[in-house]
């Protein structure tokens, strides 16, 4: 397989404080794999550094063989990583379909017009949220936030795609709806890295599981096996279990 | 029916306008060259300032600019080269300003618009007094106060146009992304810096290019007159009081302060400040999304009220 993400010695310091430290790993193209990780452990900041929102103080990240690391995150965006905020971030001053269109207009396709609100509405109704395209985003329910910022991510047709805790908070029918959606955006071909904390999803949706604690990594490989790690049950639970 | 209908109300407003000076008297085209320098800060302030929320109290600095650009090169110059020459300057500034502080957020932006007009003036004063070894300086061209209200109307429009333009434009709605939240919009692939910087020059040479027209009217300036910041609060109010995220907005805000103003300094003349202050004031707490957006507002309450709108309960 050919590595698609390539992460290597991504170190973040703030201040006195190390929240990523020499962290290496790579992703396949069209895997899905979960960072895993106990809060504060230092997955945002990863995922932040991907995608160009914080510089890294050190280390490095690959896009195939384009170093992406240090640049702007429009650069990064354009360069094919989209994602989705840990916090939901919509546009609120804008309708669903314009948010959409937002991420069309200036992507790596820049539809514009007619063009860009016939895909905005396509990509609206593979999320379920057709039926609001010209509502108010600000109007929305949490979940239909959720599929309209996955929607706008998914519109700039990412090669990568990085989903922050993007199952947080969702009821167990829409958390099914949502292992549904992710799972067709991985038959479609993208590469997805997710940071998750929901373990139904993550058993149901990586093939493999890159987990973190304190700022490094402590495992890395099939899930079931970096499940099972002596190291992340220790992380988690607390040295009794381990 | 309504796509030809705003273009030929559009073309008639601006046609009844420009007929203006050949029926008023030589008060009306004064007033009519205020309300239209207005109209046309309020809109090109709002260009920038509406979508991304930056307030901007450099308004006077770009005017000032302008007026003094006028005022130095008038007799070297000939005529419409020079506002060509005013242009070129307030491009030339907005573009060194727009790199370092679009950077700036919030009110660190607004404190910096104000310092940088104080500044502009305050060199402007310094250069005057110790090179060129004098305070004021007079402007005798032969443009005619009609001459000037045309040219106010013809910036006018085209700042409407540009204005209009840029709504249905890909950077309108690059701005409005920007003006929710920069983190989206880097992520969605926009280059904040550049939209930002385009959209402040263009908003900035319009305002440059007010000051350079209406100069003559003045004869004689000084720094005091033309980098007075009234100039920026009155821009900044009449666009908020309208709705500086609308089309419309600037200029429904700009007609009617200008002429109250118009009537308090005639009528007021001592009280004029503190009544300007309370109006400012008024305008803050009561409409602070302008006037459009109230209305707007309180039209869908009450047919939300009505009850012809209600479902129909009795079938």
């Amino acid at each position: 397989m050919s590595e698609l993400l390539t992460i290597n010695g991504l170190t973040k310091r703030f201040g006195g404080l190390t929240a990523v430290n020499a962290v290496s790993f790579s992703v396949a193209q069209g895997e899905v794999v979960g960072l895993l990780g106990p809060n504060g452990s230092g997955k945002t900041t990863v995922m932040n550094m991907i995608s160009g929102h914080l510089p890294p103080t050190g280390g490095t990240i690959a896009l195939g063989d384009q170093m992406i690391s240090g640049l702007a995150p429009n650069r990064i965006a354009l360069k094919g990583i989209g994602r989705t905020f840990q916090l939901v971030r919509g546009l609120p001053s804008l309708t669903v379909a314009e948010n959409v269109i937002a991420s069309l207009a200036f992507g790596r396709r820049k539809l514009w017009g007619e063009a860009a609100r016939k895909e905005a509405l396509q990509r609206l109704d593979e999320v379920g949220l057709a039926h609001r395209a010209d509502q108010s985003a600000q109007d929305l329910t949490y979940i239909d936030q959720k599929r309209m910022e996955l929607a706008r991510a998914l519109a700039a047709e990412p090669e990568v795609l990085l989903l922050d805790e993007w199952l947080a908070g969702l009821n167990p029918t829409e958390l099914k709806t949502g292992i549904e959606l992710i799972r067709s955006i991985q038959t479609r071909g993208v590469t997805v890295l997710m940071v998750e904390h929901v373990m139904d999803a993550i058993r149901a949706l990586c093939g493999r599981c890159v987990v973190m604690n304190a700022g490094r990594k402590i495992a890395d490989g099939p899930t079931a096996t970096a499940l099972s790690d002596r190291e992340v049950i220790t992380a988690y639970l607390g040295d009794v279990h381990a | 029916m309504i796509r030809l209908l705003s273009p030929a109300i559009f073309l008639a407003v601006v046609a009844a306008l420009a007929y203006v000076p050949f029926v008023a008297d030589s008060y009306g085209v004064t007033l009519g060259i205020g309300m239209l320098g207005y109209v046309t800060l309020a809109t090109a302030w709002a260009l920038f300032s509406g979508p991304t929320r930056y307030v901007s109290l450099a308004t006077v600095a770009f005017f000032g600019i302008g007026a003094y650009t006028v005022a130095v090169f008038s007799e070297t110059i000939p005529y419409p080269l020079l506002l060509v020459t005013a242009g070129a300057i307030g491009l030339g500034v907005a573009v060194v300003v727009g790199f370092s502080t679009l950077r700036l957020a919030g009110v660190y932006f607004v404190i910096f618009t104000f310092g940088l007009a104080e500044l502009i003036r305050q060199l402007v004063t310094w250069y005057e007094v110790n090179m060129a070894g004098t305070l004021g300086r007079y402007i005798f061209l032969p443009v005619t106060p009609e001459g000037i209200y045309w040219q106010l109307l013809a910036l006018a429009t085209i700042t409407f146009l540009i204005s209009w333009w840029i709504g249905r434009s890909r950077i309108g709605l690059a701005l409005k992304v920007i003006g929710d939240d920069e983190v989206v919009a880097a992520h969605c692939g926009i280059d904040i810096a550049r939209v930002k910087l385009a959209l402040f020059a263009i908003s900035s040479v319009i305002i440059t290019l007010v000051g350079a027209i209406q100069a003559p009217r003045w004869t004689y300036v000084e720094p005091v007159i033309a980098f007075n910041p009234t100039i920026s609060f009155l821009t900044l109010i009449m666009a908020l009081l309208g709705g500086a995220n609308r089309l419309m907005g600037p200029i429904l805000g700009a007609v009617p302060l200008f002429l109250l103003f118009e009537w308090l300094s005639a009528n007021f003349p001592n009280h004029y400040s503190i009544i300007l202050g309370l109006v400012f004031i008024a305008i803050v707490f009561v409409l602070p999304r302008g006037v459009l957006a109230f209305a707007e507002e309180n039209w869908k309450r009450w047919r939300r009220t009505t009850p012809e709108n209600l479902p129909a309960v009795a079938e």
